[in-house]
């Protein structure tokens, strides 16, 4: 699919003020101060990040944490094609993915514990279930937890970090056809789910 | 040009991901004027972004911690690198460097301490269970001792741990009979003698005893 982006356009001139590349540089050279404000510059984004893909702030800190160590471990690998921030995001996108699989592993583990010596499991309420307020967002939350990650993500990036089409294929590693693609369906299940709250 | 509903849907999601040309913009524009239904459309998917917004920034608008800069550093070991390999190799080399001169400065100067100290000096005998002191030393790499009887001690044993004869033992010390009296005295008369087990630490007093000279060979 062949996409019009005016925001690839101003990408660069928008993602500069955010990545000076002689921070980038500073941080090779082994300049604390300039780690540290690397670190701060970007952490609270990295943390968000991490948070509305495992859904765990204690996992997002941690995951946030690891980002920016194998960043710092791999910077001198860090090619100009890719902004620094999609880099550092891609870099926590498969922090995630990964802490995700382990929890799946280890939650089957227990679901699996738990058939076997009969233990009556109960799904707790977590604290962000009581943060939702209208029946609208309930609907939407819970339409957006069915959705599978790859759908999910895209829509987090798109509308709780605003990024654009071409950002969230940089961070996916996917063309900007296929990013559109998941989020036209992502909306159109989330648009359905609001719809039927109101028996349209 | 007019362009139909499903196109219409079509150009609405591109512009829900603000990839959408102008010129189609017009033309979608233009559709849902007149279009009720896409209109209709074009509002619920608004409305959807705009719940979609809202929940997700109640969910997650939380501001983090300052992350550990100390945590960061010690586990990317970053910079520091390759000079904390360094420097770690260096100072276990370092180490193994320093064992290895104690070690060889040790058995340098335990082997010129026997080069350099008299023969009189440190008593070269096996040690017995208790005291002994160096008296003299005599002709002939004989040295005289005085030995303190001890419980339980035996002439044959004593005989046995200063490597003399036992008839030496009883003429120096003019015994007439194998009755040994703990805490008594006992002047000894050893040439030639090797160690054959510990060696006393040379600590000992050295006090020369005048007119007591045995001529006993050994």
């Amino acid at each position: 699919m062949k996409i019009f982006s005016p925001a690839s356009v101003n990408l660069t001139e928008r993602m500069n003020d955010l990545e000076p590349s002689w921070l980038v540089s500073e941080c090779i050279a082994g300049n604390h101060a300039a780690i540290e404000m690397l670190v701060r510059q970007y952490e609270t984004g990295v943390f968000k990040f991490a948070l509305s893909i495992v859904g765990n702030e204690a996992d997002a800190s941690e995951i946030a944490q690891e980002t920016f160590i194998a960043a710092l471990k791999s910077l001198k690998t860090y090619q100009e094609k890719k902004t620094f921030k999609a880099w550092l995001y891609t870099i926590a996108l498969n922090l995630s993915r990964s802490h995700l699989r382990k929890r799946k592993i280890i939650e089957r583990l227990k679901s699996t514990v738990s058939g076997i010596f009969r233990v009556e499991t109960q799904k707790q309420a977590t604290p962000e279930d009581r943060v939702i307020q209208t029946e609208k967002e309930t609907a939407v939350w819970d339409e957006l937890n069915k959705l599978d990650e790859r759908h999910r993500t895209a829509i987090v990036l798109r509308y709780f970090h605003e990024l654009s089409i071409s950002e969230i294929a940089e961070i996916m590693s996917l063309n900007e056809g296929t990013v559109h693609s998941r989020l036209h369906t992502a909306r159109e299940r989330l648009k359905d789910a609001l719809q039927s709250l109101h028996g349209e | 040009m007019q362009i139909t509903h499903e196109e219409a849907r079509r150009l609405i999601q591109l512009k829900a991901d603000n990839i959408l040309h102008p010129a189609n913009e017009e033309k979608l524009d233009a559709h849902i004027k007149a279009c009720m239904e896409c209109r209709k459309y074009s509002n619920a998917v608004k409305d959807t972004e705009s719940v979609l917004r809202q929940t997700l920034h109640q969910q997650w608008d939380i501001r983090p911690l300052p992350l550990s800069m100390d945590a960061i550093y010690a586990k990317a070991n970053f910079k520091t690198g390759w000079s904390l390999l360094v420097t770690t190799r260096t100072a276990l080399l370092g180490i193994v460097f320093a064992m290895f001169a104690f070690i060889t400065w040790q058995s340098l100067s335990a082997g010129n301490a026997s080069y350099q100290i008299p023969s009189g000096a440190v008593p070269l005998i096996p040690t017995p269970s208790t005291q002994y002191t160096v008296t003299n030393t005599l002709q002939n790499d004989c040295k005289e001792i005085r030995y303190i009887i001890q419980d339980g001690d035996t002439l044959d044993g004593i005989a046995r741990q200063f490597l003399v004869s036992r008839e030496s033992i009883l003429l120096a010390n003019q015994l007439t009979d194998e009755t040994l009296i703990p805490s008594r005295e006992l002047i000894l008369t050893i040439c030639g003698s090797t160690p054959t087990s510990t060696l006393h630490p040379p600590t000992r007093t050295i006090t020369p005893v005048s007119g007591t000279l045995s001529t006993t060979p050994g």
